[in-house]
């Protein structure tokens, strides 16, 4: 049992998109996709401690699959009260439902394995599938969407491409037995450092950072926010653990001055972008995009406690704020999208009060651009505060208390991971900080 | 033997070159069926078995089938990129200067050679993407066929990975739909 367990959990979401593909009813469907996403939750529950032949599950992995499949479970929830708000608003149509319902389980699944898979092999695979099912998700029936799917195809097809090119480095980098190449082994042999690995690092960097949507090539990420939501919130904010895990690991091996460069560089500009016209999906995606910015720039000054905080606050905030969506206007709703926003716009100032003694220890001239790029993401999520709450309401709010819950679930998680902090869950975080040195 | 991997290595990068001047459609996807064929070419003659059947896989799906798939489909989306030919020339040189530059850190030696050519014409393809966006992705997969080809003892699954061209066929599916879609928007 416990050897099946982690095969059961990458297993599982695949099989209930099968399932999806072919119930017809999009009521069925939506609780199907809910349920399933609770099982995996429970699942993951069991995970930390399990062992596997060919997938590896370190302290970090069980951590962030548990992250993933939680918010997986959220936004099932959410996907349920989405789907029936958009049916009754004629946004979209029945078929289209179900191929969304299918692409976010295999996102889902495909995020999971990319976290799990011990092969830097698998671990690209599992990446393109995702790129695959957000292209299928984010093609809407008419207009101009075909060209916002192949604009987000191809930025994520260029860092693919150079991320396997990076793998390819990589299986060059183990030379005498390129077989037997894995990450946990990778992580463990001290890396004996040769030119082979460190090229394919940089490869990696940028490849994958293309993915955590960090500069050069990071404009399909707000194309991406604006697809459809529950696939959205899966892409946006789930799937760039994978990709950050990555550079997590190989993090030694890569120049520190490039992820520093890197992760300034995303802050700044998402700072830039950040405008009050913006719609709201889009602001929180660059929000999104200047914490990731934030996280690759912990990455570089070495403190990897402070990035995996950053990584598990990031995707449930980031979540929260997105499944505040059609909510019917009430006042407990304003209260909850405040509430959201307010999470989101904190969260670089924390980011910065977590890292700024590392940054002064590394070079004091890199503080202010920080500070610059912090206050301007902030002002910006904060400036559209007096917010409207969706048009007018389309259903009795009964059960409207029940839609919120999920969400405040995510903010009081938030607020006892960024304040409260208690015992046991440092020492976890400690564990996981240990566990990938 | 060698030697004439290394030559069909050469005139593949020529023919990315050749590629990114080519605007029209014909022309660029027989362009890239004979990369396809050289690429094929350069990594069967290194003689294994394994390698092979990876070449001949690799040459079917990435050489015949999408190339032709595209053709069928008539993607007329060509956008010319934002610079005229000459900055697109000198873009592609610089780009090929850094790609022998990478590569040289690795030592010397066919290996090397193998990678810089193969290097380039990833980067080369990935530069193609600005026009027209599943002709550059094709390209950019005959780069990582020839880069793995270039690296002994790669496991059976990376090797899957690197023949199935799956990134440029969601392309030319898409290029498929977007046909679609203009039929629909079509005045009757």
């Amino acid at each position: 049992m416990n050897l099946a367990l982690p095969i059961l959990v990458v297993v599982l979401p695949f099989a209930s998109a099968a399932v999806l593909g072919v119930v017809a009813s999009w009521r069925i469907g939506s609780l199907i996709n809910a349920a399933s996403a609770s099982l995996l939750f429970l699942l993951t529950c069991l995970l930390p401690g399990a062992a596997s032949t060919v997938l590896h599950v370190g302290p970090v992995q069980a951590h962030l699959a548990l992250l993933t499949s939680f918010v997986a479970m959220t936004t099932g929830w959410f996907g349920v009260r989405h789907v029936r708000a958009a049916l009754d608003a004629r946004l979209t149509g029945r078929r289209r439902v179900r191929i969304q319902q299918v692409t976010f389980q295999v996102l889902v699944g495909a995020t999971i394995l990319a976290l799990l898979s011990d092969s830097p092999a698998l671990t690209w695979l599992a990446l393109a599938i995702a790129v695959a099912a957000a292209t299928s998700a984010s093609l809407t029936p008419r207009g101009a969407a075909p060209d916002a799917a192949s604009r987000l195809l191809a930025l994520c097809a260029v860092g693919l491409m150079l991320a396997l090119f990076g793998t390819l480095l990589l299986y060059l980098a183990a030379e005498p037995n390129p077989a037997s190449l894995r990450w946990s082994a990778l992580l463990l042999a001290g890396s004996p450092r040769n030119a082979a690995l460190e090229l394919a690092c940089i490869f990696l960097l940028l490849g994958y950072g293309t993915l955590a949507g960090l500069v050069p090539l990071h404009g399909w990420l707000p194309e991406a926010a604006a697809g459809p939501a529950p696939n959205a919130i899966i892409l946006t904010s789930l799937l760039v653990n994978a990709p950050l895990l990555v550079i997590l690991r190989l993090r030694g091996c890569m120049p520190a001055d490039l992820l520093l460069a890197l992760g300034l560089a995303s802050l700044l500009l998402a700072a830039c972008c950040m405008s009050s016209r913006l719609d709201p999906r889009r602001a929180v995606a660059f929000a999104g995009m200047a914490l990731v910015g934030l996280i690759v720039f912990a990455f570089g000054l070495a403190t990897p406690l402070h990035a995996l905080l950053l990584m598990t606050l990031l995707p449930l905030a980031r979540a929260a704020a997105l499944q505040c969506e059609d909510l019917s206007p009430t006042r407990a709703s304003a209260w909850t999208s405040t509430a959201c926003v307010l999470a989101l716009a904190a969260l670089p100032p924390f980011a910065l009060f977590l890292i700024a003694g590392a940054t002064v220890d590394h070079s004091a001239w890199l503080l202010p651009p920080l500070g610059i790029g912090v206050l301007l993401t902030s002002w910006a999520l904060i400036a559209r505060l007096p917010l409207s709450v969706g048009p007018a309401a389309r259903r009795d709010s009964g059960n409207e208390t029940v839609a919120l819950a999920p969400i405040w679930l995510q903010l009081a998680m938030l607020l006892i991971l960024a304040v409260a902090m208690p015992e046991p869950v440092l020492d976890w975080f400690r564990d996981m900080t240990i566990s990938i040195r | 033997v060698t030697g004439a991997a290394q030559l069909c290595g050469a005139l593949a990068l020529l023919l990315s070159f050749a590629l990114l001047c080519q605007r029209r459609l014909r022309m660029s996807v027989c362009l890239c069926v004979v990369q396809a064929l050289l690429v094929a070419l350069a990594t069967g003659l290194q003689g294994t078995l394994p390698l092979a059947l990876f070449a001949l896989l690799a040459f079917g799906l990435n050489g015949l089938v999408l190339p032709l798939a595209l053709l069928r489909i008539g993607d007329r989306a060509d956008r010319q990129p934002g610079f005229g030919a000459p900055a697109l020339a000198l873009l592609a040189v610089v780009l090929v200067a850094v790609a022998v530059a990478v590569a040289m850190r690795l030592g010397t030696g066919t290996r090397t050679e193998a990678l810089a050519v193969a290097l380039s014409i990833v980067l080369l393809g990935l530069l193609r993407i600005t026009g027209t966006s599943a002709l550059g992705l094709l390209s950019a997969q005959n780069g990582l066929i020839l880069a793995a080809g270039a690296i002994p003892g790669l496991p059976p699954l990376v090797l899957a990975i690197v023949a199935v061209p799956c990134l440029p066929a969601l392309m030319v599916a898409l290029a498929w739909l977007r046909r679609f879609d203009r039929l629909d928007a079509a005045p009757p």
